[in-house]
C-alpha cells in the first residue's frame, strides 16, 4: 500500500502548495487525477452498465419465456451477456482496485495532514525536499477541520445523496429477480454505509467521495450519451447446450437522448 | 463484495487507534512512564523479578473514564511525590496537565489526582499536549496545539502568566518548552522558535524575525546549553542562536532534525531522519572530535543519551546504538534490537548499569519498556515479560 500512499502523499502537497495552500482543493485535484488515471479501469466498467441497461427488454423476454426454469433462465443470460462481450464479474476487479485506492487515499489524507507525532515522524520521511516547507499543512476549511469528521452533517449527507446518484448510473439489470433484489438493496446500502463512513472519518475523505462520485456521474453521463454499442440478441429456443443458441445479430439500438 | 468492503473499511478506519508518543522519566530505580492510555510506574532495576516490577496502586487510567490518552514527558516534584503528565484528547484538539499526588513508592497512601488544568471553563484550552511538561522553580511549562504556551503553578495548577503566550498562528506546537533563567523558549510547526519572557508570558523575540528567510517547520523542543539555544528543523539545518534571537551558525545534515542534540565538553552530538549522527563543536557548528557522522541503521528522531564517554542512539528500527564518544564507532558488537514496528524515538535513561529504553510504536500493546545492560546491550528485562 506504500507504493500507493507517498505518491498521493507528495501529490496532494503538490498541489496544496500550487494551489495558495488549500487542502481541499488538493484533495479536489488529486481525486480527479486519481480517477483520470483510473479510467481505464472505469470506463469499462460503466460501458458494460450501459450495454446491460440496454440488454433489459431482452432479458426481460428471457425471464418471461423461462421464469419457472432457474437453470435455463441463467443459462440464457449467461449466453446473451456472452453474445454480447458483457463480462458479469468486469465489475469486480475495478471496485476491488478502487477500493484500495480509496483506502490509500484515506491514509494519505490522514498522512498528509501529520495529525499525531508519529504521522509527523512518518510524514518527516515520506515528504520529497522541496515540498517539506509545506509542512504542516492548514487543515481547517470554512467549519472543517479535515482531520475530524463533519460535525455539522453537511458532507456525509452529500456523500450519500452523490453515492446514491452514483450507484444509480451504474445499475445494471438483472432477469433473476434475487439478483435484482441485491441490487436494488446494493442502491439504497451502499449510500447508507458511505454516509456512515463519512460520519466517523476525517471529513477529507468525505471531499474525496463526493468529487469521485461527481466524476462516476459525469464520466456516466458521457457514457450513456455516447453512441450505443451494437447488441446482439439470442434465439429463445430451449435447449440444454449452448451450441442450440446461436447468436443473430440485432439491429444496434439508438442511444436514449 | 459489499462485506468485503464493509470488513476492509470497517478494519482500516473509525477513530484512530490510540498511537503512544510515550515520555517517562526515572528517578533512582522507579520510571514513571506516560504511554497512551495509562501512566505506569515501573522498578527497573536488574535483579527484581517480572511479576514485582510494576508497582502497586499502578498503572492509572483516565479519571473518570475521560477518552484521553497520556503522551509526551512527563514531570516529577523535587521531592518524587507528585507526578506531572500532560494528556490528549482522542476525540478533538484539546488536553490537559494532570498532578498526580503520592507516586513515591514507599507511599501508603492512595495515589490521587491533585489538580487537573484547565481548571474551570474560564481556563484556556491547550489544544493537543503531544510534548509533555517541564518543571523549572516550582512552575510548569507545556505547549499546546493550538499554538499556545502555558505556565502553571506546579503547587495549586493555576496560570502564573496572566493569559497563555499565543503564537498567533493556531499551529500546533509538540515539543517541550527549553527554561532558562529569564526565558521559555518553545520551537512551533510554524517554522518558528519563540523566546518568551519567563515572568510576564510576553514575547522576547521570535527566530527568525519578521523579515528574515524562512526555516523549516521546528517538530522538535529547542535545548539551550550556556548562551546558546540549539534546534533541529525539517529543513534539515541545525540552528545555533544566541540568547537575543540571533544566529550564530547553522549546520546542514543529509537528513531531516526532529529532536535537539545533547552537550558534553563543548561538544553536541545529535541524529537526523536519514539515520547519521553528528559530533560537532558548540561553539562553530563545525564537526569535531569524530572522523565522519557515525551511520546507524533507521532514522534518529530524539537526542541521543551522553553518559560515561559513551552515545546511546534509538533509531526507528529498533535499534539502540552505543557509540564510543570519542570516535563515533559502535562498542557493542550489534545494537540492541527491540521489537519489530517500534520506534526508539526517546531519549533513553540510565539506571545505575541499566539503560532503560522506551520504544514508541502504534496501535495494540502501546506499553512496553526495555532494561538493557549498558556494557554489553544484552537484554536484561523487559515490560510487559515475554510470557504476557
Amino acid at each position: 500500500m506504500d507504493f500507493l500512499i507517498s505518491p498521493m502523499i507528495n501529490g496532494l502537497f503538490f498541489f496544496y502548495g500550487i494551489l495558495g495552500q488549500s487542502f481541499p482543493l488538493a484533495i479536489i485535484v488529486t481525486t480527479v487525477i486519481v480517477r483520470l488515471i483510473t479510467l481505464p479501469l472505469t470506463l469499462p466498467q460503466q460501458r458494460s452498465a450501459r450495454k446491460m441497461q440496454q440488454l433489459a427488454p431482452q432479458l426481460e423476454e428471457i425471464k418471461k419465456k423461462y421464469g419457472n426454469d432457474r437453470q435455463m433462465l441463467a443459462q440464457k443470460q449467461m449466453e446473451l451477456y456472452k453474445a454480447n462481450n458483457v463480462n458479469m464479474f468486469g465489475g469486480c476487479l475495478p471496485l476491488i482496485l478502487q477500493l484500495f485506492i480509496m483506502i490509500a487515499f484515506y491514509q494519505a489524507i490522514t498522512g498528509a495532514l501529520a495529525l499525531n507525532p508519529l504521522q509527523l515522524y512518518s510524514l518527516g520521511q515520506r515528504v520529497l525536499p522541496d515540498l517539506a516547507p509545506l509542512i504542516p499543512m492548514n487543515s481547517r476549511f470554512l467549519w472543517l477541520d479535515l482531520g475530524l469528521p463533519d460535525q455539522f452533517f453537511v458532507l456525509p449527507i452529500l456523500v450519500v445523496v452523490t453515492t446514491y446518484l452514483s450507484q444509480k448510473m451504474m445499475a445494471t439489470p438483472s432477469a433473476d429477480p434475487s439478483a435484482a433484489s441485491m441490487t436494488r438493496q446494493m442502491n439504497i446500502m451502499m449510500p447508507l454505509m458511505f454516509g456512515l463512513f463519512a460520519l466517523q472519518f476525517a471529513s477529507g475523505l468525505s471531499i474525496y467521495f463526493i468529487v469521485s462520485n461527481i466524476v462516476s456521474i459525469v464520466q456516466g453521463w458521457f457514457v450513456q450519451r455516447g453512441r450505443a454499442p451494437a447488441l446482439v440478441t439470442t434465439t429463445g429456443a430451449p435447449s440444454t447446450t449452448s451450441k442450440a443458441s446461436k447468436p443473430v445479430k440485432s439491429a444496434p439500438v439508438k442511444a436514449k437522448k | 463484495m459489499f462485506g468485503v468492503l464493509l470488513l476492509t473499511l470497517a478494519a482500516c478506519g473509525g477513530p484512530p487507534p490510540i498511537s503512544s508518543w510515550p515520555g517517562f522519566v526515572v528517578k533512582d530505580n522507579i520510571a514513571y512512564l506516560a504511554s497512551a492510555e495509562q501512566v505506569l510506574a515501573l522498578d527497573v532495576s536488574p535483579d527484581i523479578a517480572d511479576n514485582k516490577r510494576l508497582l502497586s496502586g499502578w498503572p492509572i487510567k483516565p479519571y473518570n473514564n475521560a477518552t484521553i490518552g497520556y503522551y509526551g514527558q512527563p514531570a516529577l516534584s523535587e521531592d518524587g511525590t507528585r507526578l506531572y503528565v500532560t494528556t490528549d484528547s482522542l476525540t478533538g484538539n484539546s488536553g490537559s496537565l494532570v498532578a498526580i499526588d503520592n507516586v513515591e513508592p514507599e507511599t501508603r497512601a492512595a495515589i490521587t489526582p491533585a489538580w487537573t488544568y484547565p481548571m474551570t471553563s474560564t481556563d484556556v484550552n491547550p489544544g493537543h499536549v503531544y510534548g509533555g511538561v517541564v518543571l523549572h522553580d516550582g512552575v510548569l511549562y507545556m505547549a499546546g496545539g493550538l499554538g499556545m504556551v502555558f505556565a502553571i503553578d506546579a503547587d495549586t495548577g493555576a496560570q502564573r502568566w496572566p493569559a497563555p503566550f499565543d503564537t498567533g498562528s493556531n499551529i500546533r506546537i509538540w515539543s517541550l518548552p527549553a527554561v532558562t533563567d529569564t526565558l521559555v523558549i518553545v520551537a512551533s510547526q510554524d517554522h518558528h522558535l519563540y523566546a518568551i519572557d519567563k515572568e510576564t508570558g510576553t514575547l522576547r523575540w521570535k527566530y527568525p524575525a519578521d523579515g528574515d528567510a524562512e526555516i523549516g517547520t521546528l517538530a522538535g523542543s529547542p535545548a539551550t546549553y550556556g548562551d546558546t539555544v540549539y534546534v533541529g528543523s525539517f529543513d534539515g539545518y541545525l540552528y545555533a542562536i544566541d540568547l537575543n534571537g540571533r544566529l550564530k551558525w547553522k549546520f546542514q545534515a543529509q537528513g531531516r532534525i526532529w529532536d535537539p542534540p545533547a552537550e558534553s565538553n563543548g561538544l553536541l552530538y545529535f541524529g537526523d531522519l536519514s539515520g547519521n549522527v553528528y559530533a560537532l563543536d558548540a561553539a562553530t557548528g563545525q564537526p569535531a572530535g569524530w572522523p565522519q557522522a557515525a551511520k546507524v541503521d533507521g532514522g534518529v528522531r530524539a537526542t541521543p543519551l551522553v553518559h560515561d564517554d559513551v552515545i546511546y542512539v534509538g533509531t526507528d528500527r529498533a535499534l539502540v546504538y552505543a557509540l564510543d564518544r570519542a570516535n563515533g564507532r559502535p562498542i557493542w558488537q550489534s545494537p540492541f534490537k527491540g521489537r519489530d514496528g517500534e520506534i526508539m524515538a526517546v531519549t533513553p535513561a540510565v539506571s545505575g548499569d541499566t539503560l532503560v529504553v522506551l520504544p514508541t510504536l502504534a496501535g495494540a500493546d502501546p506499553v512496553r519498556l526495555y532494561g538493557v545492560a549498558r556494557d554489553t546491550g544484552a537484554l536484561l528485562w523487559r515490560y510487559p515479560p515475554a510470557a504476557q
